[in-house]
């Protein structure tokens, strides 16, 4: 059974959609290419191959062998692409899936073209327009259900508020101190910084919603090796909001040599 | 019950009685379907009030589920239903179910195994290779099948692996629910049995959440029942034909060995007994069909496990076994007392009507399970598929004997999607049974009855195999699966990817250390080190020699801690591993001065403080160039 396919159309499909998701194109185009070319396309040429024999009953089977077997092709060539000197990447994985795809069709139009043995199918039936209707009833409010649930946990992350703040040596005795203000609005901090040193270092940075800071401590007024303690708080408040330490033997760290970005 | 002859095709639609017109038929299906969404629309709902923390939210959930499974139910079961609706609806049902699990998680991943294999897809996208080792779980760096899937669609098309993986595992929810209906219709030759037990499936423990998560049992279990389905053709087309065979079985069982180690084995195992019984009983089946594709799966296994993963099949599920060996041992030499049931850990226990809910659904499939063996045996001509079918069926009272012990709740858990294949066919003969014998065939009441059984079946699979914390989303709770996983612990994970070299050592609690093993490739510690539990690390009251010399010992250069457990009681039960002190019988929360230890304990550095999670650096303490694994 070969559903009555055209090898050529499908090959003309494998080439469009390994380009696809080779282009620069928008992510739900590639994504539609790459199901195409990962679910389906393999799966459809081995069929038109003639590797499915006469297992299908009817065009729902065909259909569902295509795909399970598309699957299988995938994990298969996969395993091939993985022994290849260019591995698992996006042009393996595209120019590997196509030319399996190919070279499946190609074979198809090289055997003998048996006559398929007639098998009992249900007779296709245009669907009425209020089937349609409500099918798409159907997918809308399974829609809707999805949409509900991932908004509410799209509210339920936002409502949680989340200040980081860390302090990073490097390797060659730098120390790096960074802020990420997930807190759902712009917000004005103040960093202390105690290396030590008299009345240590202060200054009033502001970081976007969802934005990073992070700047490195230039060397410290003391030279004295020891623990440099940084603490985050907002502006006007000496209650701590975060606190983190490095201890550096060699360390030479200390107040900033300018305004932080953002300082007043 | 009467069965139709192994090569006759399918019972068309006009054997089962008056055809109602078409376009009834259609209308049938797609009212089933429809408020089969409005179901999908209250498990919404419940799902809006569980984040917001409104106790309600079970009973919404709850509604939804009836909702569900009484409209597959009816519909499948409705006498004039034609075999497409039936199919249909079947696949409808699996794809509702499986946009529940989505709807629980649907902006990144939340559940345990998927953060697991996470690190392989971020392992293999970056070094587009596979096999690596996967510190998490052996056995996903052996087993390539869904990370080769996934990967190649998040490669290809530019989506997060989270879209990818949705995508991958959907579909094969759908391969699986038709492919069930059409090998359990091979087996019994009645669409509307197949139809009514692929409904029952959904009973087992592990249908909702487990088989939708992206797991490689959620890819390689359709794919096994693909094979099936192969051989039953093969096994109708056996009689004389001389229709070409193709070569779909050897490619599709190959997918399987190199997906998921158990559904191989359980592969093999059915299809060994299958040809067995075929061949020595002459039962009906008369070419051995399930011969060929038996032998090659057992060549492919074998070779695949020596020869690629034999280390990591016996790393993950060696533990398993014997420690459901020995704890079973320990309860019938009365050493331990058994497992209550509903119980474990700190987490709220299932309400009374859940738990009678939970008992009713045992207690009908064993009842059921009997009856349906007696009509296996009694039938003539019995076919060959019902052997091993029932075979499995039989493994259900094993099942639960299994969850005497917390260590062998996992293996009863874990085969329940298998013995369901059998079970639920053999559930849904003895309803047949019992429904034309004691009711009106065809009539409202055998049509309310099968669907009042369906849904205890299926709600009980939900409350026996799934805790009530984990069901619905919401705040956050200690040691409790996808509950777990929140902003915080996510933020501080990909604080740690840009910051952290990979593959350092860490350890930390059970859900933080996965997070940290996923998205920062850093490499969690677990078990004992010279003796001592890695966990006590987090136990002991100060900075110990006891906890230094874990650090030191096993090169620990990170330590992760979160302040909410000095404030939540683990909801399984364990902050870390089943080897911490008290584990099980934690009655406080973790002491504040556990955690804080750290920041006064000399040479260690506090590097992040994202609120409750915090950073550790422990590297001062450790010999210059150690504390990251090759």
């Amino acid at each position: 059974m070969t559903n009555g396919q055209d090898p050529t159309k499908t090959a003309g499909a494998t080439v469009a959609c390994a380009g696809a998701v080779l282009l620069p194109l928008p992510v739900p185009v590639r994504l539609v290419a790459a199901v195409a070319l990962v679910l389906f396309l393999p799966g459809h040429a081995f069929a038109l191959a003639g590797g499915l024999g006469s297992l299908p009953r009817d065009a729902f089977e065909y259909r569902l062998f295509e795909v399970a077997t598309s699957i299988a092709v995938v994990i298969v060539t996969g395993l091939g692409l993985d022994v290849t000197a260019w591995g698992l990447t996006r042009t393996s994985w595209a120019v590997g899936l196509g030319a399996v795809t190919l070279v499946l069709l190609a074979w198809s139009l090289r055997r003998p073209r048996a006559p398929a043995t007639p098998r009992p199918t249900a007779a296709r039936r245009r669907p009425s327009l209020a089937a349609v209707a409500a099918i798409v009833v159907t997918i809308g409010t399974a829609g809707v259900a999805v949409d509900v649930a991932a908004r509410a946990a799209r509210d339920q992350d936002a409502a949680i508020d989340v200040v980081q703040l860390w302090v990073i040596p490097d390797e060659g005795g730098e120390v790096r101190v960074g802020v990420a203000n997930h807190e759902g609005r712009d917000a004005s901090y103040r960093i202390l910084v105690d290396d030590g040193s008299p009345g240590g270092q202060s200054y009033d940075i502001e970081v976007p919603d969802d934005g990073t800071w992070e700047r490195p401590l230039p060397p410290a007024a003391s030279n004295a090796p020891g623990t440099t303690r940084v603490t985050l708080a907002r502006p006007g408040t000496s209650q701590p909001l975060r606190s983190v330490w490095v201890t550096q033997p060699q360390a030479k760290v200390g107040a900033p040599a300018g305004p932080a970005q953002g300082a007043p | 019950v009467t069965v139709s002859p192994v090569d006759a095709p399918p019972r068309s639609e006009s054997e089962l009685g008056p055809v109602t017109p078409t376009r009834n038929a259609a209308s049938s299906w797609l009212t089933a379907t429809r408020v089969m969404a409005v179901g999908l629309l209250l498990v919404a709902v419940a799902d809006v009030l569980g984040r917001a923390g409104k106790s309600v939210a079970s009973g919404w959930y709850w509604a939804g589920i009836v909702v569900l499974v009484v409209t597959a139910t009816t519909a499948v079961t409705r006498r004039h239903a034609t075999r497409s609706e039936r199919q249909i609806v079947v696949m409808c049902l699996g794809a509702a179910f499986y946009l529940l699990k989505v709807m629980h998680s649907p902006t990144y991943f939340t559940f345990v195994d998927e953060h697991q294999l996470l690190r392989s897809f971020i392992d293999v996208g970056q070094t587009h290779r596979l096999f690596h080792l996967n510190p998490l779980v052996q056995a996903y760096s052996r087993f390539p099948g869904l990370v080769e899937m996934t990967s190649s669609l998040a490669t290809l098309s530019g989506a997060s692996y989270h879209t990818a993986g949705l995508i991958v595992i959907g579909g094969t929810r759908l391969l699986l629910m038709a492919a069930l209906f059409l090998v359990l219709e091979h087996a019994t030759g009645s669409d509307q049995l197949a139809a009514i037990a692929t409904v029952l499936y959904a009973g087992n423990t592990n249908f909702v959440y487990f088989n939708a998560e992206v797991g490689y049992e959620s890819l390689a279990l359709p794919l096994a029942v693909v094979v099936l389905l192969v051989v039953c053709r093969r096994e109708e087309d056996g009689g004389g034909s001389v229709r070409p065979r193709g070569v779909a079985a050897p490619l599709l069982i190959v997918a399987v060995v190199v997906t998921h180690h158990m559904t191989a084995l359980w592969l093999v195992m059915f299809l060994l007994v299958w040809a067995a019984v075929t061949k020595l009983t002459g039962m009906r089946g008369r070419t051995n069909a399930p011969l060929p594709p038996a032998v090659i799966a057992t060549v492919c296994a074998t070779l695949w496990f020596v020869f690629v993963a034999r280390d990591a099949t016996v790393h993950e599920l060696g533990p398993v076994v014997t420690d459901a060996y020995t704890s079973l041992l320990h309860v019938f030499t009365a050493q331990v007392s058994a497992k209550r049931p509903f119980a474990g850990g700190a987490g709220p226990t299932d309400p009374l009507l859940e738990r009678l809910v939970g008992y009713a659904s045992v207690l009908v499939l064993l009842g059921s399970l009997v009856v349906g063996l007696v009509l296996v045996v009694r039938q003539r001509p019995m076919r060959a598929l019902l052997v091993p079918l029932s075979m499995l069926a039989c493994l259900y009272p094993v099942s639960l004997v299994l969850r005497l012990t917390q260590a062998s709740t996992e293996t009863a858990n874990r085969s329940s999607e298998f013995i369901f294949f059998g079970l639920c066919l053999l559930t849904a003969m003895a309803w047949q049974w019992g429904a034309r014998r004691f009711l009106r065939s065809g009539g409202l009441v055998e049509t309310l009855s099968v669907a009042a059984g369906s849904c205890v079946i299926v709600a009980g699979g939900i409350i026996v195999g799934w805790p009530p914390y984990a069901r619905l989303p919401g705040g956050f709770q200690a040691s409790a699966l996808s509950r777990s996983i929140d902003k915080q612990g996510l933020l501080a994970a990909r604080w740690a990817a840009a910051e952290l070299p990979a593959h350092s050592r860490i350890v930390a609690d059970s859900s933080t250390r996965i997070l940290m093993g996923s998205y920062a490739q850093l490499d969690p510690q677990l078990g004992v080190s010279e003796g001592v539990p890695v966990a006590r690390v987090f136990f002991e009251a100060s900075f110990s020699p006891v906890a230094r010399g874990i650090i030191e010992a096993d090169k620990i250069r990170y330590v992760v801690t979160d302040d909410r457990l000095t404030r939540l009681l683990p909801s399984n039960g364990v902050y870390f591993e089943g080897n911490e002190p008290d584990a099980g019988r934690h009655l406080t929360p973790l002491p504040s001065v556990s955690l804080n230890k750290f920041a006064t304990a000399p040479g260690v550095m506090r590097i992040l403080d994202g609120g409750d999670v915090k950073v550790y650096d422990m590297t001062a303490l450790l010999p210059a160039g150690t504390g990251m694994d090759p």
